[in-house]
């Protein structure tokens, strides 16, 4: 039997499709950048952090450290990637969105 | 370009335990410098400002969460009004953490406004208040000759006139004078310029001062061809002759006559202006004929069970007598007591300390005008959840109670930062000030940070934060 993907708060699905937007250059700069920018919210440092490490915990995200760069004071930067399992979970969340929203097109279409 | 060092100093050490410190730090960094190439170096240290007080206000924020869990247990039966108290701080300090350019606007324009007006009130309390500091002056009073509607009592006495009151007045049991004395005083070190006093017997006892070493001025140093005799104060005792003990005794050159240290005034006495001699005013034929050099400042301490009123009127009945007797030399003045304090008081200065502190007291009525606008904007955006929570039961008093927190939360660091500010005005007064000109101002020694200063502060902020919370109840309620 499949073993069902875990589930996604709404920030951590946020979080995922933000990394996947960003592509090779997903670190925790752009990848804050990103959720601001689409979201139209403010993303506090702490709880983005707090996200990605709890994703990792989960298996949904990979990280790896770059080199350590001058404009970081020395300090390297840290990269993510959606692992299979977080892009299961991705679309589990999307189908279950679906689902509910499915009959209520009408109703959620923009005025 | 590196961000403000004092700001990434307070991230790293806000964060030092932090997992993830040195991703954050990186990211601001980098953020930092990325924004600098785009808009500047000002906006780029603003921003980073900005995420350093952003970063204080979370940590507070949780904090005061941590707080909340570890004492729940301890407040939660039947204490409810701490509980909501405690309650509303953390729900404050979130409040002000979401918007934090504008709790760092509000605190600093209140630190500013308190920290004038704490300077302020340091002078008031060092020309007007309490002139004298560490001196007991409580019934001693100041006694003058001077035409009627001049103010100025010091240096108008005449030495006859003294001798007279000093031998009839009743209503004193102690009568002194002193006169300046400005010498040059050589032997323990490099001849120098030192201010000081000729003074009568009970200068000294009149304030209760015991000798740190040695002895005060007798009436038998006062005898017309008694010996030269000193009495040091603590600070030149220190300075000149590095605390000896063996300075008792020793010869000194005052203007080039040999005077005898006989005593060590105790440390902190310099009365008057700075004082650093003193030596016997010498009771002379000359100067007990002489009605007319009125350059001596009298005082004395009233006798058990006299009042200021009582001794003035002895005091204008002998001058009366004594103007009989000696009216060329007397005609057109009269005599007046006064407390010391106020003899000894600045004739200018109380004004001028009155006008700053007006002043002052503007500079934080405009200050508390843009926070209650600052306070005022920042309610209109939480009106409707104001309104929301009278609708559904809320009493004006737990509203206002909630807005005696917020502005509380505020109010309060703005105390240590007003002190900090005061502190450096003073500093800076007292360092401008010529020590030829603060001999002259009793009390200007004490214009410093004391206890006092710290209480009236705290009191100003806790007042000021009522007042806004009043305010905006004012505003949101009254639609």
């Amino acid at each position: 039997m499949r073993t069902p993907a875990p589930y996604l708060g709404e920030f951590e699905q946020l979080v995922l499709l933000a990394i996947l937007q960003c592509g090779d250059e997903a670190y925790t700069v752009p990848i804050r950048h990103v959720l601001a920018d689409r979201s139209r919210r403010r993303v506090a440092r702490g709880a983005l952090y707090t996200s990605l490490e709890r994703l990792e915990v989960k298996g949904l995200v990979s990280s790896r450290l770059g080199e350590s760069l001058a404009v970081r004071g020395g300090r390297p930067r840290r990269y993510f990637a959606v692992t299979s399992s977080g892009l299961d979970a991705l679309r589990a969340a999307r189908a279950v969105l679906a689902n509910l929203s499915s009959g209520l097109e009408s109703l959620l279409e923009r005025q | 370009m590196a961000p403000p060092r004092f700001a990434e100093w307070l991230i790293a050490r806000i964060i030092r335990h932090d997992a993830w410190a040195d991703i954050t730090t990186g990211d601001l960094r980098e953020e930092h410098a990325v924004l600098a190439d785009r808009r500047g170096r000002l906006a780029a240290h603003a921003w980073y400002c900005l995420q350093t007080l952003a970063l204080v206000g979370d940590r507070l924020g949780e904090a005061a969460r941590k707080i909340t869990s570890a004492t729940g247990s301890f407040f939660s039966v039947g204490d409810r009004p701490m509980l909501t108290f405690r309650r509303e701080i953390v729900r404050a300090v979130r409040a002000h953490a979401r918007q934090p350019l504008v709790a760092a606007a509000i605190v600093l324009t209140l630190a500013l406004g308190l920290g004038v007006n704490a300077a302020a009130f340091q002078l008031v309390n060092a020309f007007i208040l309490h002139p004298l500091p560490g001196l007991n002056v409580d019934g001693l009073a100041m006694i003058a000759e001077r035409p009627p509607g001049q103010m100025y009592s010091q240096e108008s006495v005449a030495p006859a006139n003294y001798y007279a009151w000093r031998h009839d007045a009743k209503s004193f049991d102690k009568l002194a004078v002193f006169d300046w004395w400005e010498v040059n005083l050589a032997g323990g070190s490099e001849p120098e310029r030192v201010l000081g006093f000729q003074v009568t017997a009970d200068f000294f006892e009149m304030f209760g001062l015991v000798p740190a070493a040695g002895r005060f001025v007798a009436e038998a140093d006062e005898a017309p061809g008694a010996a030269h005799v000193l009495v040091l104060s603590d600070r030149i005792w220190k300075r000149r002759f590095g605390a000896r003990p063996d300075v008792i005794g020793q010869a000194l050159r005052v203007d080039g006559e040999s005077y005898t240290v006989i005593g060590v005034a105790p440390e902190g006495f310099a009365f008057p202006n700075s004082a650093e001699v003193w030596a016997p005013y010498p009771h002379t034929a000359e100067h007990a004929a002489n009605h007319t050099d009125r350059s001596l400042t009298g005082f004395g301490r009233l006798a058990p069970g006299v009042t200021l009123a009582q001794a003035r009127q002895e005091t204008q009945a002998l001058y009366a007598r004594m103007r009989a007797t000696y009216s060329h030399d007397n005609d057109g003045l009269q005599a007046d007591v006064q407390t010391l304090a106020e003899g000894m008081r600045d004739t200018g200065s109380p004004q001028v300390v009155a006008m700053i502190q007006v002043a002052a007291l503007l500079v934080l009525l405009i200050g508390g005008t843009n926070i209650a606008n600052l306070l005022i904007a920042r309610g209109w955006d939480r009106q409707r959840e104001t309104a929301v929570r009278l609708a559904i039961g809320a009493n004006r008093s737990h509203v206002l109670r909630q807005f005696a927190v917020e502005s509380l939360v505020l109010g309060l660091p703005a105390v240590p930062l007003a002190l900090g500010m005061a502190w450096i005005s003073l500093h800076a007064m007292r360092a401008a000030m010529p020590a030829r000109i603060e001999r002259f101002l009793p009390g200007w020694s004490q214009v410093a940070v004391d206890w006092r200063l710290v209480i009236v502060t705290l009191v100003a902020a806790l007042v000021a934060a009522l007042l806004f919370s009043l305010n905006r109840l004012g505003i949101l309620v009254d639609r």
